[in-house]
């Protein structure tokens, strides 16, 4: 996917901080974002974007599957009571042909973000990023919680 | 010196306007108890997010002052923010620690910090200013120096082992203790 594409689309949106962990599937994105916030781990990452959030601005957390487990606390005591939005943007890693340890979190991530009552969509291509931008704003702003966009494309090297 | 003679220290010294993102555990109960306000944000759990959540905000809204008021427990158990402090180094954080050396909220099982120094993490993860004390005086001037200075800074205060009075949890509605704080920094919600 064109990462250009995804940060122009991105900011026309009310987003705030982008923070978060990197994945060589989200690396050229992260690549053109001038203020990234690199955290040292997923749960500071969910931390940073909900401080963002608090202020008006949404935050925004890249990261990779393998750590949503450090995400699980940070949505059950925090941001999910509290009803503060982030947008996750979570690559899938774990599809066939990838490494054997991405595997089985590769089958339970969309079960994980159901029971975390995160609303999640697949982002496949460059052309629907928009509309699905869109929709995840629009979710964020009725139902002021997290939302996820699940990455199956990785972004591609640009610079 | 008490956790509780540093929340009154806080309270009356700090800026009215000033916004603090206290941790899990009695932390938050105490400062509701003692010091409530629309300024507050209790994390009540997600114990060791209130740094980063802190940082979130000293980033997005660089003209208010943010502290947090966490324990060495939450401290110890995301230590990495306070290297992302030191990079992103905002210039209005106040990190404030109280250092008691244990869980106190379960019992108060043992943590590290009675052989391993925040003081000195702090201090090589590059935050601009870094203070030790177990003093109330001293915790009031390195206050005020926190409170004068363009920085980030961080206030390692060693607190005893001892609960003062166990609060109550707040009665507060965890969506009114976000709105409410939203409110106070002046956003509309989301």
């Amino acid at each position: 996917m064109d990462p250009r594409k995804f940060l122009d689309e991105l900011n026309k949106h009310n987003r705030g901080i982008i923070t978060g962990v990197p994945c060589s599937m989200l690396g050229p994105l992260i690549d053109i974002i001038p203020d990234f916030v690199m955290a040292t781990n997923e749960t500071e990452a969910m931390g940073i974007a909900l401080g963002s959030s608090l202020t008006g601005k949404i935050g925004v957390v890249l990261m990779q599957n393998s750590g949503l487990g450090n995400v699980v606390d940070a949505v059950t005591s925090f941001a999910n009571p509290y009803k503060i939005p982030c947008l996750m943007i979570i690559s899938l890693r774990g599809l066939p042909g990838d490494a054997k340890h991405h595997e089985q979190m590769g089958r339970m991530t969309p079960k994980i973000l159901e029971e975390l009552d995160i609303f999640y969509l697949d982002v496949f291509s460059t052309s629907i990023i928009p509309f699905l931008l869109h929709w995840a704003f629009k979710y964020m702003g009725e139902n002021s919680l997290p939302v996820a966009l699940l990455i199956r494309d990785a972004f591609d090297d640009i610079l | 010196m008490t956790y509780y003679d540093v929340i009154r220290t806080l309270r009356e010294n700090l800026d009215p306007s000033s916004f603090i993102i206290s941790g899990a555990g009695l932390i938050s109960r105490e400062l509701c108890t003692y010091w409530d306000r629309p300024n507050n944000l209790y994390i009540q759990g997600a114990m060791g997010l209130s740094a980063s959540v802190a940082l979130g905000i000293g980033l997005s809204k660089p003209d208010v002052q943010v502290v947090i008021l966490d324990g060495d427990g939450s401290t110890l158990m995301h230590l990495g923010t306070l290297t992302t402090i030191g990079k992103c180094r905002p210039r209005n954080i106040i990190h404030i620690v109280l250092d008691n050396e244990c869980h106190l909220s379960t019992g108060g099982q043992s943590t590290a910090t009675a052989t391993s120094s925040l003081f000195g993490i702090a201090m090589m993860s590059g935050y601009d200013y870094v203070a030790l004390t177990n003093d109330e005086k001293q915790l009031l001037k390195y206050l005020k120096i926190a409170q004068t200075m363009q920085g980030t800074s961080f206030i390692c205060v060693k607190t005893d082992k001892c609960i003062v009075k166990k609060p109550p949890r707040p009665r507060l509605e965890m969506t009114e203790i976000a709105n409410r704080f939203r409110e106070a920094l002046n956003v509309q919600l989301l």
